[in-house]
C-alpha cells in the first residue's frame, strides 16, 4: 500500500529528480517518522538531491526506521509491480526477501563507518510477481548526519543479473561444448597459429597417436609426432591460409612410440577455426580411425581377387551371371573357349552372347533357379554352340545354382559344367559296338559267356560255354546261371561272382574242380577259367564276362603221372635208405673183420719168421716152402690191410682241412725216398693248389698214385713222375661226371712215362682186385686204384686214366676247391 | 739208459712169446716179467711186489685195458715215473694221440716182421 500522495508540496531540494522526484515530493511524511521535508535535517536534504539527480542507480536507507529513498535510475530494478513505489517505507518493509542478508552489511556500515560493497552479489528479490534471480554490484556507504552520527546508508548499485547469467549460459556453453568434444568417438584436435598448438583435444585424438590428450594442451603437435609432418603440415597449413575445408578419405598414417609403429587409415575433416571477427586463428581437425574398415575391405577385395584368380584357372567351366537379365560378371576361361568368345562379354547379357541358346531350353532353366531358387542340373544334355560362324554339338553335365546376398536374396546364378562331350561319342559308339561283341563271343575258340546284373542272368553264351555246362541253349540263355545250371550252385561261385561283380577285382583259376553234369550225371571236371568285371561306356560294372577251357584230360593225366613220380620217389628214397644202411652196415663188417683178420695173419708172419731164425739146418724143400708160407701170409696181411683202409674211407664223419698238395706230394717224395733212389726217378711238381679235403685220404691217394708210376715205370729210361695242375674247364669233362656249376674245381695230372696200359683197360683199372699183370711181375693188391676212385669220390671230384701201351700214363684227378659241409 | 727189470702186460700168449724171444735176442741180460692180467701187475707193482724199470703195455686187454691201467699207474707217486711204452695192433691216429695224453712214453705198432720188432727192441733199450 502506497503511502498518501500529497499535492502542493513545494520541496526545492528535491526538485526534478524525475519520476523519482515526482514520487518522493508527493509522499505525505506527515505520516511517517521523519515528518514533513522541511523538518529533514540538511544531510538528508543533500544526500538526497545528489541521489534523485544522478543518472547511476542509488538507494538511500535513512534513519533509526531506515526509511528507502531512490531515484529513477534505480527503479528498473524493482521491476513491474510488487515494490514500487517503495519511497517513505521502511528498507525491513520493502526488502523483506533479502532482509535478512543485507541487514547484516547495513548495521556494518552504521557500526563501523567503513563502506562494504560486493560484485556480482546474488540477492533474489520479489518482482514481476515472483521472486527472480538476481546478480548485484552494489556498495554501501555511511551517511552523516549533522551531528556527525552516521544516521544511514547509501547504495550505489547496479544489476548485473544479465553479466552473470551471460556469462554462466557461456560457461556452460563451452562446458558444453567441452564435453562434447571430450567424449566424441572421433579424434578432434584444434590447432591454432602457424606452430599448430594444440589448444582443444579429446581422449579419442589421444588414443590415435598414443598420447594422453591432457599433455598434448599447449604444445606444437609436431613436436609431438614429428613423424607426421611431412605429411600432414602442408594439408593444415593450406586450409589455414585458403580457408577452404579438407578432406581426406581412407588416408595411410603411421604413429612411432618408441621405435615401434602404429600404422592404420583415417578419414580425416580439417576445418578452418575463425574468431569472433571471422579471422582464421587455426585448424579444426576431425580425424576418424577407419583402419579396421579399410582392411577389412582391403580383405574382401584380396579374397576376391584370389577367388578370381582361382576361378579362372579351373579347367571347367565356370560363369557367374547377375540379376533377372543374367549379366555376365564372371566367365573363366574355360568357359570362353566353350563359348569361343573373348573377355568383352563381361557385362554384357547371357541371352545376348548366347542366342543361339534361344531354342534350346537354357534360357528357361537359367530364368526359373534365378526366380524360384532351385538349383538346376542337367546330365548329358546336347548343346550347340556357334563359334566363328560354325556350329559345334558339345554334350554337357551343366549346373545352374542360385546365389544368395547377405539377406537372403538371390542376386545371381552360378553356371558349372563338364564337358562330357567326348564320353557321350564315346558311348554312342558304343552301343554299336555292343552288337559286335555278340558276334565275337559267339565266334571266340574258347567257352565264353556274358553274365548281366547281379543276379547272372546269361546274357550271352556261345556253344562251347554250353558244352562245358553239359547243359543245353534254352535251360540257361536269359536265366539266372544257378537257376539254369544247379549243379553249379554251392561250389563257391556264388561268393566268386559276386566278388567280381562289386568290387571289379578279376577272378580265375586253373585245372579248379568243378562239378558239371556229364550225360546227365554230376561229374568231377577240371576247368580253367576267368572272371572280368564286364563294365559300361561310364565305368559302372553291369555284369562279368567269363572264359573257361576244359582241361579235365590234362588235370587227370598229370595226376596219374605224379602219382607214378610220387611212388617212384618213395621207391627210390627207401632204396637209398636201405643202401645207405647197408654200405654203413658193410663198412663196419670190414672194418672189424679185417682188425680182427689182421691178428692171426700177423702172428703166422712172425712166427714163421721166428722158426726161419730158430731152424739151423733146414733143407732146401722146406725153406722154399717155408717161404711160399711167408710171401703167402705177408700179402694176407697187406691185402687185408687195404680192405681195412678201403671200408674205412666209407665213414664221412671225417673233419675237412685245407690241404697244401705241394707240401702232400713233398712229404710223399720223402716217404718214399729209398724206391725213388732206387728207380732212379726224378720226380716234379708245379703250381699244386691247396684245396678243401680229408689231409690223410688225400696223402693216401697221391702215393698210390705215384707208388703205381714208380713200380710201372720203364726199365730203360729214367722214370719222370711230372704232376701238374690247372683250373678245371668243363668242356672236356668226360664220363660221368657232372659238376656242380658254380663250384670250382682243379684239374691234376700225375703223368708218368712208364709201362702204360692199352687205353680200353682205362676204367677197368679202377675196380677192386683188377689187376692188368700177373702177380709175379708186379706186386700190389690190386686195390690201390679202387682206393683212389673211392677218395676222389669222396671228395666229390672225379678221377680217370688216359694211356697209350709203352708210352705212359696220365692220371686225371678233378677236385673242387671247396666241399659243401653241413653249415652250406 | 740201459733196462735192467722190464715188464710186459699183454693178454696174447703168442705176442708174450714173440716178444720174449725177441727180447732175447736183443739184451740177454735183460729181466722180463711178463703179466696177461693189467690188474694183477698194477696190484704187485703198488704193493712193490714186483719193482721194474720199463713197462710194454697192450691196450685191447679184458678185465683191465691198457689205458685204464695207463691212468692208474699215473696216479700213483711212485710209480708214475716209471716210463710206459704201448705195444698194440691198432694204428688208429686217434689211439695213439690219446695214450701219448695218457702219458705213454711211445707207442708201438706190434710189427708183421719180426725184424722189425727186434729192432724197436734195440733202439730202445740201447
Amino acid at each position: 500500500m502506497s503511502l498518501k500522495k500529497v499535492k502542493g508540496n513545494n520541496f526545492n531540494f528535491i526538485q526534478g529528480g524525475g519520476e523519482m522526484g515526482e514520487i518522493t515530493r508527493s509522499i505525505d511524511w506527515n505520516a511517517t517518522t521523519l515528518g514533513t521535508p522541511d523538518k529533514w535535517p540538511p544531510s538528508l536534504r543533500t544526500t538526497l538531491g545528489i541521489l534523485l539527480h544522478s543518472a547511476f542507480p542509488m538507494f538511500l536507507f535513512w534513519g533509526k526506521q531506515l526509511t528507502c529513498f531512490y531515484n529513477d535510475a534505480f527503479r528498473p530494478s524493482l521491476g513491474a509491480g510488487g515494490k514500487h513505489p517503495a519511497v517513505g517505507k521502511t528498507g525491513p518493509e520493502v526488502w523483506e526477501e533479502i532482509w535478512e542478508f543485507i541487514k547484516p552489511l547495513i548495521d556494518q556500515v552504521i557500526s563501523t563507518g567503513e563502506p562494504v560493497s560486493s560484485e556480482d552479489q546474488f540477492l533474489p528479490i520479489f518482482r514481476n510477481g515472483k521472486m527472480e534471480d538476481v546478480y548485484w554490484t552494489f556498495s554501501y556507504s555511511p551517511v552523516y548526519d549533522d551531528d556527525g552520527e552516521i544516521n544511514g546508508v547509501f547504495v550505489t548499485c547496479t544489476e548485473t543479473t544479465r553479466k552473470v547469467q551471460t556469462i554462466q549460459k557461456l560457461i556452460e556453453t563451452e562446458n558444453h561444448f567441452k564435453n562434447l568434444i571430450r567424449e566424441a568417438t572421433v579424434g578432434i584436435v584444434l590447432l591454432i597459429g602457424e606452430e599448430m598448438i594444440v589448444e582443444v583435444a579429446n581422449d579419442a585424438y589421444g588414443k590415435l597417436i598414443n598420447y594422453n590428450y591432457l599433455e598434448l594442451i599447449g604444445k606444437p603437435l609436431f613436436d609431438i609426432i614429428p613423424e607426421s609432418e611431412p605429411y600432414f603440415r602442408h594439408l593444415l597449413e593450406n586450409v589455414r591460409t585458403s580457408g577452404q575445408p579438407y578432406y581426406l578419405y581412407d588416408h595411410p598414417y603411421f604413429i612411432l612410440t618408441n621405435e615401434v609403429k602404429k600404422e592404420g587409415f583415417l578419414n580425416i575433416v580439417y576445418q578452418p577455426y575463425r574468431q569472433g571477427d571471422g579471422k582464421i586463428e587455426g585448424v579444426m581437425a576431425l580425424c576418424h580411425d577407419v583402419t579396421e574398415q579399410v582392411l577389412a575391405r582391403k580383405k574382401v577385395e584380396r579374397n576376391e581377387r584370389r577367388v578370381r584368380a582361382l576361378v579362372d584357372s579351373v579347367p571347367f567351366p565356370i560363369g557367374v551371371y547377375i540379376g533377372a537379365e543374367m549379366t555376365i560378371e564372371l566367365a573363366n576361361q574355360t568357359i570362353l573357349d566353350i563359348w569361343g568368345k573373348g573377355n568383352d562379354v563381361i557385362g554384357k547379357r547371357y541371352t545376348e552372347i548366347l542366342p543361339e541358346l534361344e531354342s534350346q531350353e537354357i534360357f528357361g532353366q537359367l530364368h526359373n533357379v534365378f526366380t524360384q531358387g532351385t538349383p538346376f542340373h542337367a546330365r548329358n544334355q546336347r548343346v550347340d554352340l556357334v563359334a566363328q560362324g560354325k556350329t559345334h554339338t558339345y554334350y554337357f553335365n551343366y549346373s545352374f545354382t542360385p546365389l544368395y546376398d547377405l539377406e537372403g536374396q538371390i542376386y545371381g546364378v552360378m553356371n558349372t559344367a563338364a564337358d562330357v562331350t567326348e564320353l557321350n561319342l564315346a558311348k554312342i559308339k558304343v552301343e554299336e559296338s555292343g552288337k559286335n561283341l555278340r558276334n565275337i563271343i559267339v565266334k571266340a575258340p574258347v567257352a565264353m559267356c556274358i553274365f548281366t546284373g547281379p543276379q547272372f542272368v546269361v546274357e550271352i553264351a556261345n556253344e562251347r560255354m554250353i558244352e562245358l555246362w553239359g547243359t543245353s541253349f534254352s535251360n540257361v540263355i536269359n536265366k539266372p546261371i544257378f537257376e539254369g545250371l544247379p549243379e553249379a550252385k554251392n561250389q563257391g561261385f556264388e561268393q566268386m561272382l559276386t566278388g567280381v561283380f562289386t568290387t571289379g577285382e578279376a577272378a580265375s583259376a586253373q585245372g579248379a574242380p568243378v562239378v558239371l553234369p556229364r550225360n546227365n550225371k554230376p561229374e568231377m571236371v577240371y576247368v580253367n577259367y576267368l572272371f572280368e568285371a564286364y563294365r559300361e561306356a561310364n565305368n559302372e560294372i553291369s555284369g562279368i564276362i567269363a572264359v573257361a577251357t576244359d582241361v579235365t584230360d590234362q588235370v587227370i593225366a598229370r595226376k596219374q603221372i605224379e602219382k607214378v613220380v610220387a611212388e617212384r620217389t618213395k621207391e627210390l628214397a627207401e632204396a637209398n635208405n636201405n643202401l645207405q644202411k647197408s654200405n654203413a652196415e658193410l663198412a663196419q663188417f670190414a672194418y672189424i673183420a679185417s682188425h680182427d683178420l689182421q691178428e692171426p695173419v700177423r702172428k703166422v708172419s712172425t712166427f714163421i719168421q721166428m722158426l726161419e731164425n730158430s731152424l739151423s739146418e733146414v733143407d732146401e724143400r722146406s725153406l722154399n716152402y717155408l717161404g711160399k708160407i711167408k710171401k703167402s701170409s705177408a700179402r694176407m696181411l697187406v691185402l687185408i690191410r687195404d680192405v681195412l683202409a678201403y671200408s674205412q674211407l666209407s665213414r664221412e664223419t671225417e673233419i675237412l682241412e685245407v690241404v697244401d698238395l705241394e707240401s702232400v706230394i713233398s712229404d710223399i717224395q720223402y716217404d718214399l725216398e729209398l724206391l725213388i733212389e732206387q728207380k732212379g726217378a726224378e720226380i716234379t711238381q708245379n703250381g699244386l693248389p691247396s684245396i678243401e679235403g680229408i689231409p690223410l685220404q688225400l696223402s693216401q691217394l697221391f702215393a698210390n698214385l705215384i707208388s703205381n708210376a714208380l713200380k710201372f715205370s720203364r726199365t730203360d729210361i729214367k722214370p719222370v713222375i711230372t704232376i701238374t695242375s690247372s683250373v678245371f674247364e668243363s668242356e672236356i669233362a668226360t664220363g660221368y661226371f657232372i659238376p656242380d656249376p658254380g663250384r670250382r674245381y682243379y684239374h691234376l695230372r700225375v703223368k708218368d712215362n712208364g709201362i702204360g696200359f692199352e687205353q680200353q683197360h682205362a676204367e677197368q683199372i679202377f675196380s677192386i682186385f683188377q689187376r692188368l699183370h700177373g702177380k709175379q711181375q708186379y706186386e700190389g693188391t690190386g686195390i690201390g686204384l679202387a682206393l683212389c676212385r673211392k677218395i676222389v669220390q669222396n671228395h666229390h671230384g672225379h678221377i680217370y686214366a688216359d694211356s697209350t701201351k709203352g708210352n705212359g700214363t696220365t692220371f686225371h684227378v678233378i677236385l673242387p676247391e671247396k666241399q659243401i659241409s653241413n653249415d652250406n | 739208459m740201459t733196462y735192467q727189470k722190464i715188464l710186459l702186460i699183454d693178454d696174447d700168449e703168442d705176442d708174450q712169446e714173440i716178444f720174449v724171444s725177441a727180447l732175447k735176442q736183443v739184451a740177454e741180460s735183460v729181466r722180463c716179467t711178463t703179466f696177461d692180467d693189467a690188474r694183477e701187475a698194477l696190484g704187485k707193482l703198488m704193493s712193490q711186489e714186483i719193482l721194474t724199470d720199463l713197462i710194454f703195455l697192450d691196450l685191447n686187454m679184458p678185465i683191465m685195458n691198457g689205458q685204464q691201467f695207463l691212468i692208474e699207474i699215473k696216479k700213483n707217486a711212485i710209480l708214475h715215473s716209471i716210463p710206459v711204452i704201448v705195444l698194440s695192433t691198432s694204428s688208429h691216429s686217434g689211439t695213439i694221440e690219446s695214450t701219448r695224453e695218457l702219458g705213454a712214453e711211445d707207442f708201438i705198432t706190434k710189427p708183421d716182421k719180426f725184424e722189425d720188432l727186434i729192432r724197436i727192441l734195440e733202439s730202445v733199450l740201447k
